[in-house]
């Protein structure tokens, strides 16, 4: 009788576990723990539409794309297009980010500049932004980093705790802005939604050792490398995050170990 | 930025994919959705 009961138990598990609904975080601050109305969905990265209503004149020579989804089901699309103000290679010195998530990016107060650029790398403190998803939510010192080898992004979420992004399993995996919109990599930034988790430099593990196990907890984007972050205070202390790694033995049988993740770093 | 902690891989673990599902707590007051991280087990220096 014990064999079926694990079996049992574990299959419970996989299957409420990797559930692909959940309810949102409650109250403002997306830390509550009892459950609202609002049921939230992963979000299928697939369904995103990759168009822009509206368009200024690009005048870089290789313009770059971007998308944030806001709102507690990633309903709003904020487009951003890293632009120039001379067609030179390379040189990003203007971006657009579409606000008020309507699609037009000719808008008034949308485009933004910056004397922070040289060829290798572009920083534009975009300040204070009104989500368009979440009523009454501003988020504060939000800031974009483009550099040739990655795209950087950080705020203050409802200006308390900062996520930020973007990350991945490895470095060589993080996300870059796209050549256009069809291959712009998505990024889901805060922590209103459940949480989700990603591994760091952790994807190998020896039998017979202990590994050092690391994970990223915030949102997954469109890729592995798009990942947003909270950092390593959001959780109050004494708080964990639970790791179960599932195996199979020499005797062929799926096997578990579960333990608590309560180091940061 | 992480949240990271050991993790005992069994020496019978047979060599190949397995997975980390990542969660939080039951009695966690933070609401996610667990995540199965694929990872590769590979054969440590004295196999069972």
């Amino acid at each position: 009788m014990i064999q079926p009961l694990r079996w049992l138990v574990l299959g419970v598990l996989v299957t409420a576990g990797l559930s692909t609904s959940l309810f949102a975080q409650d109250g403002p601050s997306g830390r509550g723990g009892s459950r609202t109305a609002k049921k939230v969905e992963r979000i299928d990265f697939d369904k995103v539409p990759r168009t822009i209503a509206k368009l200024p004149a690009l005048r870089a020579e290789k313009p770059l794309y971007g998308l944030f989804l806001f709102g507690l089901h990633g309903e709003k699309q904020v487009w951003c297009v890293l632009d120039a103000t001379k067609s030179e290679p390379g040189c990003y010195d203007v971006l657009y980010v579409d606000l008020d998530a309507d699609g037009d990016l000719t808008d008034a107060g949308e485009r933004f500049t910056t004397e922070e650029y040289d060829e290798s790398r572009s920083v534009f403190q975009i300040g204070d932004f009104v989500d368009p998803g979440l009523k009454g939510a501003t988020h504060t010192e939000m800031k974009l980093t483009w550099t040739k080898d990655s795209f950087r992004y950080s705020m203050l979420w409802r200006g308390g705790k900062r996520t930020f992004g973007c990350f991945g399993p490895k470095k060589e995996v993080y996300a870059k802005l796209g050549s256009s919109t069809k291959d712009a990599p998505i990024f889901v930034p805060g922590y209103d939604r459940p949480l989700e988790f990603d591994h760091w430099l952790s994807g190998k593990l020896t039998a017979g050792t202990s590994c050092d196990f690391k994970v990223f907890v915030g949102q997954r984007g469109s890729t592995r490398g798009a990942f947003s972050s909270v950092d390593d205070k959001f959780l109050p202390q004494g708080q964990a995050v639970q790791a179960t790694l599932v195996y199979t033995s020499a005797a062929g049988k799926q096997e578990q170990v579960r333990v608590q993740l309560k180091a940061r770093c | 930025m992480l949240y990271h902690g050991p993790v005992w891989v069994p020496n019978e673990a047979r060599a190949g994919d397995a997975k980390v599902v990542v969660e939080f707590p039951a009695k966690s007051p933070f609401r996610c959705f667990p995540t199965a991280l694929p990872v590769m087990i590979v054969a440590g220096a004295n196999p069972g």
